[in-house]
């Protein structure tokens, strides 16, 4: 069999860490236990004069014709509309909740045209589940919501972060954790003394909800305390095609509300590579098939160094050599992500 | 004509919140999700509960309490939020496949037969929760279903045979779809929208009507009074309530082909035809104004010689 195995042409897998989008509230860092005192964040529009700031560019040859025209370019203001969301006046808390559902069926792939590469699959990652039981990937997934990732910028400058995490069933929580975040590094995976039980815990949680034993739900609630009035960062929409003067600048909101979009917490969430090539000098970053990193725009996984998630994958179901432990828990979190892996030829 | 289906009770999912749902569901039109992915989110569900609950789906409601596009705001021209995608191997930024999503709210009716039915109200309440649980966890027309905040929990109901005690029955039911709107299919306006065309327009086709259904035409009304003074005034035709283009199915382009003989199919084991979108119109209608439950539920057809897949609803059969 395994001489005539070759991957399916059409390969999909669903992402089975399933976020909501993340809201924004406002409120006291003293009452934050009080359901009734957080008030939805609205995205505001704003109109600045701005100056021009960016790089002008000078050719020698005409230095002295295009100084004036330089000058012109500086002196006009630079107006512009753009969305801002703050916390209100007097409030110094910003309040970010959204849920995460774990879904069963890892490695089951939602489309796939070859049945015996589909069994091979399903086999090994079989094998893997019953040997690590995805105690790793859950640990490092409830990390990432305890250390309060998702918050993204709004997390950096905060003076104090905190998280809580409840599992719900049946719409009534059961278990309730709370962490203090900003005691939790971003860089690595080792947790303080005082978060420790609670990352053990949440993770063996969410391992199992992998392995399909429970269903999970989770309710995550962060509090960052940033200040009186503080500009919160909701996130920003992509708009092709933006006509002229529209704004510069738009945020997502939700029925009004400001918002994280969900693909942005679920980037937070699933942010623990470290074992690419690399990894001492970024720490943790998104698990993506090339490693890669928007922000930076360079992919960590180059297929020329053998550890892209197709190479690996190949090796692993084609020609059976199974790679390093920490290659295989990428492998899984790469199909716990979810897209379309299909080889077209 | 198909029809459809025997129906003798009701599943009701109510509220179900829908994130990111597909809003793009033909090459033509743009907005509530298409109706096969309703009908395809059915059959999912009876697959699952195959062996698990006795009961059939046989139809398909939805009504929609809320949407919201994910577009921009501001201006007269709308266009798609996208998704900015993680770069490439080579670190360039990955191309946009442009894709519009919509946040949704919805009631699914199910129309259903078994012997569920017959069973206890304990039964029937529970089997109602498993499948509520089910959908829960599954994608509704590529959309993520979030956690509910339902003050109702899911029903099910078997259908009085008497007339008047049924009638009652579907009294109850409206009030809990209501406030929202549901999709029924109107294609006797597009016929006679086409007529109309024709009568002054004879060259006029199905689509130039489906088009002309599909927009607001103005037209300028002039009148004189007794003094010859002329007065314009501005007429619309959206007079048939809240008209929308809809995609119902599938036609198909070329022959059926064996199972596993066309390349990179998605499935080996099921014969495969190249297909195109057809269209037709449908009307967003008032819970309240629903005379039966036939009128809203949606189901299919195939006809494999006539090559024709295609959403059906039996709205106009009790105007």
């Amino acid at each position: 069999m395994s001489t005539a195995l070759k991957t399916a042409s059409v390969l999909a897998f669903e992402r089975k860490l399933e976020p909501s989008d993340a809201i924004l509230f406002s409120g006291n860092w003293e009452t934050r236990n009080t359901e009734k005192a957080w008030g939805a964040i609205a995205i505001r529009e704003k109109s600045v004069r701005g100056t021009i700031s960016n790089r002008l560019h000078l050719k020698d040859k005409d230095k002295e014709k295009d100084a004036a025209k330089l000058d012109a370019a500086i002196e006009n203001p630079n107006l512009q509309t753009v969305d801002v969301a703050t916390l209100a006046a007097g409030q110094d808390t910003l309040k970010v909740s959204f849920t995460v559902r774990v879904l069963p069926g890892t490695g089951q792939p939602s489309a796939c045209n070859e049945p015996a590469y589909r069994a091979k699959l399903l086999a090994t990652v079989e094998a893997y589940a019953r040997e690590h039981t995805f105690a790793e990937l859950g640990r490092r997934y409830a990390f990432n919501l305890a250390n309060g990732r998702f918050l993204w910028r709004n997390r950096m400058g905060a003076e104090q972060v905190e998280v809580c995490i409840q599992r719900l069933e049946n719409g009534q929580p059961s278990v309730t954790w709370t962490v203090d975040a900003l005691q939790f590094p971003l860089r690595s995976f080792d947790a303080p003394a005082a978060g420790n039980a609670a990352v053990d815990e949440l993770g063996a949680l969410i391992a199992q909800g992998l392995r399909g034993e429970t269903h999970v739900l989770l309710q995550v609630t962060a509090f960052a305390r940033l200040g009186m009035g503080q500009e919160v960062f909701p996130s920003q929409e992509l708009i092709l095609d933006r006509g002229r003067g529209d704004k510069s600048k738009t945020l997502y909101d939700v029925s009004g509300v400001a918002g994280i979009h969900s693909q942005k917490v679920g980037n937070a969430i699933r942010s623990i590579d470290t074992w690419y090539p690399g990894a001492d000098e970024l720490g943790p970053i998104a698990v993506e098939p090339y490693g890669s990193v928007t922000t930076q725009g360079k992919a960590y996984r180059q297929p020329k160094d053998k550890v892209d998630f197709y190479t690996l994958l190949d090796n692993w179901m084609l020609k059976d050599k199974v790679p390093a432990l920490e290659q295989q828990h990428f492998v899984m979190a790469v199909l716990i992500r979810g897209g379309v892996f299909g080889d077209k030829e | 004509m198909p029809k459809l289906p025997q129906i003798d009770g009701l599943l009701i999912v109510p509220r179900l919140r829908i994130q990111n749902a597909n809003a793009i569901s033909s090459p033509m039109t743009w907005g509530f999700p298409s109706m096969t992915a309703f009908l395809g989110l059915m059959w999912k569900l009876e697959r699952l509960l195959a062996g698990d609950i006795a009961v059939v789906f046989n139809g398909i409601g939805v009504v929609c309490h809320a949407f919201e596009p994910q577009v921009s705001r501001g201006g007269f021209t709308k266009s798609f939020c996208l998704t900015r995608n993680p770069v490439g191997k080579d670190g360039g930024s990955a191309s946009i496949v442009e894709e519009g999503r919509v946040h949704l709210e919805v009631t699914l009716v199910f129309g259903v037969v078994g012997d569920i039915l017959m069973a206890s109200t304990t039964e029937r309440e529970a089997a109602a929760a498993h499948i509520a649980g089910l959908l829960a966890r599954m994608r509704v027309a590529g959309g993520t279903v979030l956690p509910g905040v339902s003050p109702r929990s899911p029903q099910l109901i078997a259908l009085e045979e008497d007339e008047e005690k049924q009638a009652a029955q579907i009294h109850a039911v409206r009030r809990m779809l209501l406030p929202g709107s549901c999709l029924v299919e109107r294609n006797d306006l597009l016929e006679r929208r086409h007529q109309q065309l024709q009568a002054t327009t004879p060259a006029t086709s199905r689509l130039d009507a489906w088009l002309d259904l599909a927009r607001t035409n103005w037209r300028s009304v002039v009148a004189q009074d007794e003094n010859g003074t002329e007065t314009v005034t501005w007429q619309h035709d959206r007079t048939d309530g809240w008209v929308v283009p809809i995609p119902l199915g599938y036609a198909g382009l070329a022959d059926l082909e064996a199972p596993g003989t066309v390349l990179n199919a998605r499935d080996t084991t099921t014969p495969f035809r190249f297909v195109e979108s057809i269209y037709g119109i449908g009307q967003w209608v008032g819970a309240h104004r629903l005379k039966n439950m036939h009128q809203m539920l949606w189901y299919s057809s195939a006809d494999d010689a006539a090559g024709m897949y295609r959403c059906c609803n039996d709205f106009t059969q009790y105007l």
